[in-house]
């Protein structure tokens, strides 16, 4: 269920109409269950993964910061999760079962429960792994401070980075590291991929689970002892798939404190949630049909047609595609938490008028840059150990930063790619302090953005391809071709009605140093943004609704 | 530069909402009284209804013809009336019921809000359709559907058989109150048509396009699964009331489809007519303008063709508005054209 669904805007409208009538205990309650409610809607099983990130960070972060649980505790622990791994795992078929109950109909019931052996793996090995840990919690209780952290803190990685692994790479490596024993010339292996499915925001909430027991690791933020608290940090439902991804130290008190609304706090969750609807359903929706016609036809085969133009005018509808869908999303997920009493951080602010790479990075995926840099590149050295290893780093941080959106060598080469360009930006010790007092400097600063968007866009058509060879002959085509089409002319004139006042009130907003900036301008200001925005949201979204981008991920 | 969004000093939201809520008002004026009036399609729509009750009320063979675009591209009532003299049959009252784009479940509202609901029931209906427009669809224009051809009481068949999601049925009800909502494809082509450069060939081009991607994926927009409850209704209700149906499978350019072997057992199982214009005519390339639509020569072409398929079958046809069962045999065939083996 995502945000462009009427049935998510019902579902919240229920959720909150309840929400602020209740307890802060209470409201937790209710976030959680909307949260695993929202999240089950895509597949109920993927919950399980959730809950067992959950469960490892929770007892994980106690346990680096010296607190025991009790002998009760950790065995209703244990009990939650085999239950869940039965419920959720051993392949019972739900609606089967359902329908078996309104029918009474035993045969049917009976075949939608589990009844292979098959069925029961799952649930077996986290028993065997729930009792394992069960009794090994003791001893490591009774280790040495420093060797209690760290060892906690190592279960914890494993865990997290096990899950990511294992459902975003495993087939991955599986299929690559076949095809390079093929190639040396040891026949061909039998191994087969799994055919895993992906689940949905698994990068997200690993990533935001690991950065609490890291936190309590260094010092930055004190666990909590609630458990079903706990929960709500790691899967509060606005940012559960698409980020941003918050930190504990700045996100869980505002969990575990009581929330209130704020003065002014409707108004901006409604203008927030408006600008991420309008980039989503008007923006990127629209500009996904242009960048799909390019894209697909080259994966395809059907290319033959297109030319230079045509490729440039694609990728620049997928540039602003990829921007609209994911800040419209961070947006969305930042209103509708303001409604709930919570603040995200910005995860976006104007990152096309960047004007180097470091620049884009502080503006694009704000929270996923800033975890890469606290998590990985400060711990790899970051640049106190001379140019060298500073650059060093930096590849290192962008190839996964890279490979952390996808199982795919073109998101891998995406990520070496911006690491050059900051390595290259960073040789040449290109500033990015542009004076734009004069005539000259505003026409520096216009040249630097021109060439970091084009830049960027170069970027965009390593991520997007779905081969290199499609990306070498799409700059091909570029650097030979460069006939005018009837699409390119099209795509180009809409991409220009659709997207130009976006970018208007994006430079207006950069001008002014606040994003929101509209919030307190005049009412006759306001009037026909508004009004601009919601009339094209009734009149101008696109055809086909499109899922999230980074749903994906 | 500051990323906050708290502030202190916001205006309060009366003013902008009065102002959104004028916009809305002047737009459903302008929409209700200049576009519909200029949407062919809209007038054709509104029409509906006073040419289904003109031709009940007609003497002789009433025939109506339910399709979409391709069967207003193909089929020419003059071309259709002049062969049928011409063959002998007492010309019939003639009317087209159609709307762009539409399959079985438009039809069935059609039929349904124009034909039985106001007690009017021609003695036979063409249903031209190719692909899988016999299945139950799983997408609609809502707005049409909403401002024209279903009213508010129609909404538990709707929402039983047609509109199944959530999106669809809250899409149903606004555009069923909210005339700019339902007409807000139409109004979008429009305003892009004058800033993008043929748009027109360009949308079609895309869209055609992104339905080609579709079906490499697996995934027709249409028909997830394949059911027939819409088909199936309009062969109950024809039945129950006394009209004969035609079934007409319509050639397309370069594209084969296959019929649903369960929509030709309906088709069979209620004793309807099933006519497979594939088989009767080979029609250049050339006479079509793309995949589904003919050129005015292979639409004069078809028309002619079709009507001398259909004289035999007209001359069965009584006042009663009932057919001999052509599958048994008994229907008397004479004229210049047998009747074909596909009609069943």
């Amino acid at each position: 269920m995502n945000y462009t669904s009427w049935t998510f805007w019902i579902l919240f409208a229920l959720v909150i109409v309840r929400y602020w009538r209740l307890s802060h205990r209470h409201q937790n309650d209710l976030l959680l269950v909307a949260s695993y409610f929202f999240y089950g809607f895509w597949d109920y099983r993927f919950l399980f993964l959730i809950l067992i990130s959950t469960i490892i960070d929770y007892i994980g972060g106690l346990g680096v910061a010296g607190i025991r649980l009790t002998t009760d505790r950790i065995r209703r622990l244990g009990v939650l999760t085999v239950g869940s791994a039965i419920l959720l795992c051993a392949n019972v078929r739900y609606p089967d079962l359902f329908q078996g109950f309104v029918e009474l109909d035993r045969r049917r019931i009976l075949e939608a429960l589990p009844h292979t052996l098959r069925d029961f793996y799952i649930p077996f090995a986290v028993t065997a792994v729930c009792l394992t840990y069960g009794r090994a919690l003791p001893w490591l209780y009774e280790l040495p401070e420093a060797a209690r952290r760290k060892y906690f803190l190592v279960i914890s990685m494993v865990a997290n980075l096990g899950i990511l692994g294992f459902f975003k790479y495993f087939d991955f490596f599986i299929d690559n590291f076949r095809t390079l024993v093929t190639s040396m010339g040891f026949g061909e292996p039998s191994w087969t991929t799994l055919g895993i499915l992906l689940p949905a925001g698994v990068s997200f909430y690993t990533f935001q689970a690991m950065s609490y027991t890291i936190d309590i690791y260094r010092g930055h933020t004190k666990p909590t002892l609630h458990f079903r608290d706990f929960a709500l940090f790691v899967c509060f439902f606005p940012h559960l798939v698409a980020g941003p991804i918050m930190r504990a130290h700045t996100f869980l008190p505002q969990v575990v404190n009581p929330r209130r609304l704020a003065p002014g706090a409707f108004e901006q969750g409604l203008y927030l949630v408006v600008i991420g609807l309008f980039k989503k359903i008007v923006i990127a929706d629209n500009m996904a049909v242009i960048a799909n016609h390019l894209f697909n036809g080259f994966q395809h085969g059907e290319a033959a047609t297109l030319t230079g133009l045509d490729v440039l005018v694609g990728v620049y509808a997928f540039a602003f595609q990829i921007y609209c869908d994911f800040s419209g999303y961070s947006s969305i997920a930042r209103g509708i938490s303001k409604w709930l009493g919570f603040e995200l951080i910005i995860n976006f602010n104007t990152p096309y008028l960047a004007v180097s790479p470091s620049d884009f990075w502080r503006r694009w995926h704000i929270s996923l840059s800033t975890w890469l840099r606290d998590y990985l590149y400060v711990s790899l050295g970051g640049n106190r150990f001379g140019p060298l290893m500073t650059y060093r780093n930096l590849l290192i941080t962008m190839l996964l930063g890279g490979l952390w959106h996808g199982a795919n060598w073109t998101f891998f080469a995406w990520g070496f790619y911006h690491g050059a360009i900051l390595c290259a930006y960073r040789l040449l010790n290109i500033s990015d302090d542009i004076a734009t007092e004069s005539a000259a400097g505003r026409a520096y600063w216009l040249w630097r953005v021109f060439l970091m968007f084009h830049l960027t866009c170069i970027g965009w058509l390593l991520f997007r391809a779905d081969s290199f060879a499609s990306v070498w002959q799409m700059a091909a085509l570029v650097a030979t071709n460069p006939a005018v089409t009837l699409f390119a002319v099209s795509s180009f004139a809409t991409i220009v009605f659709y997207c130009t006042l976006m970018f208007v009130l994006e430079w207006w907003l950069e001008g002014e140093r606040r994003l929101d900036r509209l919030l307190t301008s005049n009412w006759l200001l306001r009037a026909p943004v508004y009004s601009y925005l919601v009339l094209m949201l009734v009149i101008f979204r696109a055809g086909e609704a499109h899922e999230f981008i980074y749903f994906q991920f | 530069m500051n990323l906050s969004t708290s502030s202190s000093s916001l205006n309060p939201l009366p003013k902008l909402a009065l102002i959104l809520v004028a916009l809305f008002i002047l737009l459903e004026v302008i929409t209700r009284a200049v576009l519909f009036p200029m949407s062919l399609d809209f007038g054709r729509f509104v029409s509906y209804g006073e040419r289904a009750d003109a031709l009940q009320s007609q003497a002789g063979l009433r025939v109506g013809f339910i399709g979409n675009s391709a069967t207003e591209a193909g089929v020419d009532i003059d071309v259709l009336k002049d062969t049928l003299s011409t063959h002998g049959v007492l010309v019939p009252s003639v009317e087209l019921f159609l709307a762009d784009g539409s399959g079985i479940n438009t039809w069935r509202v059609i039929m349904n809000h124009y034909f039985w609901k106001r007690g009017n029931a021609p003695d036979l209906v063409i249903i031209t359709f190719f692909g899988p427009s016999l299945d139950d669809a799983r997408e609609f224009e809502v707005g049409r559907l909403a401002q024209f051809f279903t009213d508010l009481e129609d909404w538990p068949e709707l929402f039983q058989f047609d509109l199944v999601t959530t999106g669809q049925r809250v899409e149903w009800i606004l555009a069923s109150v909210w005339a700019t909502y339902a007409a807000r494809d139409r109004i979008k082509d429009r305003v892009l048509s004058l800033f993008v450069p043929n748009y027109k060939e360009y949308a079609t081009a895309l869209h055609d396009e992104g339905h080609r991607d579709a079906l490499k994926k697996g995934a027709p927009r249409t028909s997830v699964v394949k059911s027939h409850r819409s088909l199936q209704s309009v062969l109950q209700r024809a039945r129950k009331l006394g009209s004969r149906l035609l079934f007409v499978a319509y050639p397309m350019r370069d594209t084969q489809y296959t019929v649903h072997p369960d929509a030709l057992r309906l088709i069979r199982d209620f004793g309807a007519d099933y006519l497979d214009m594939r088989d009767l005519i080979d029609l250049e390339p050339t006479l079509y303008r793309d995949t589904y639509h003919l050129t005015a020569t292979g639409k004069s072409i078809y028309t002619k063709r079709f009507a001398e398929v259909l004289a035999p079958m007209l001359r069965t046809l009584g006042r009663s508005g009932r057919l001999a069962d052509t599958a048994t045999g008994t229907t008397p065939v004479s004229g210049p054209v047998a009747l074909p083996s596909s009609m069943k």
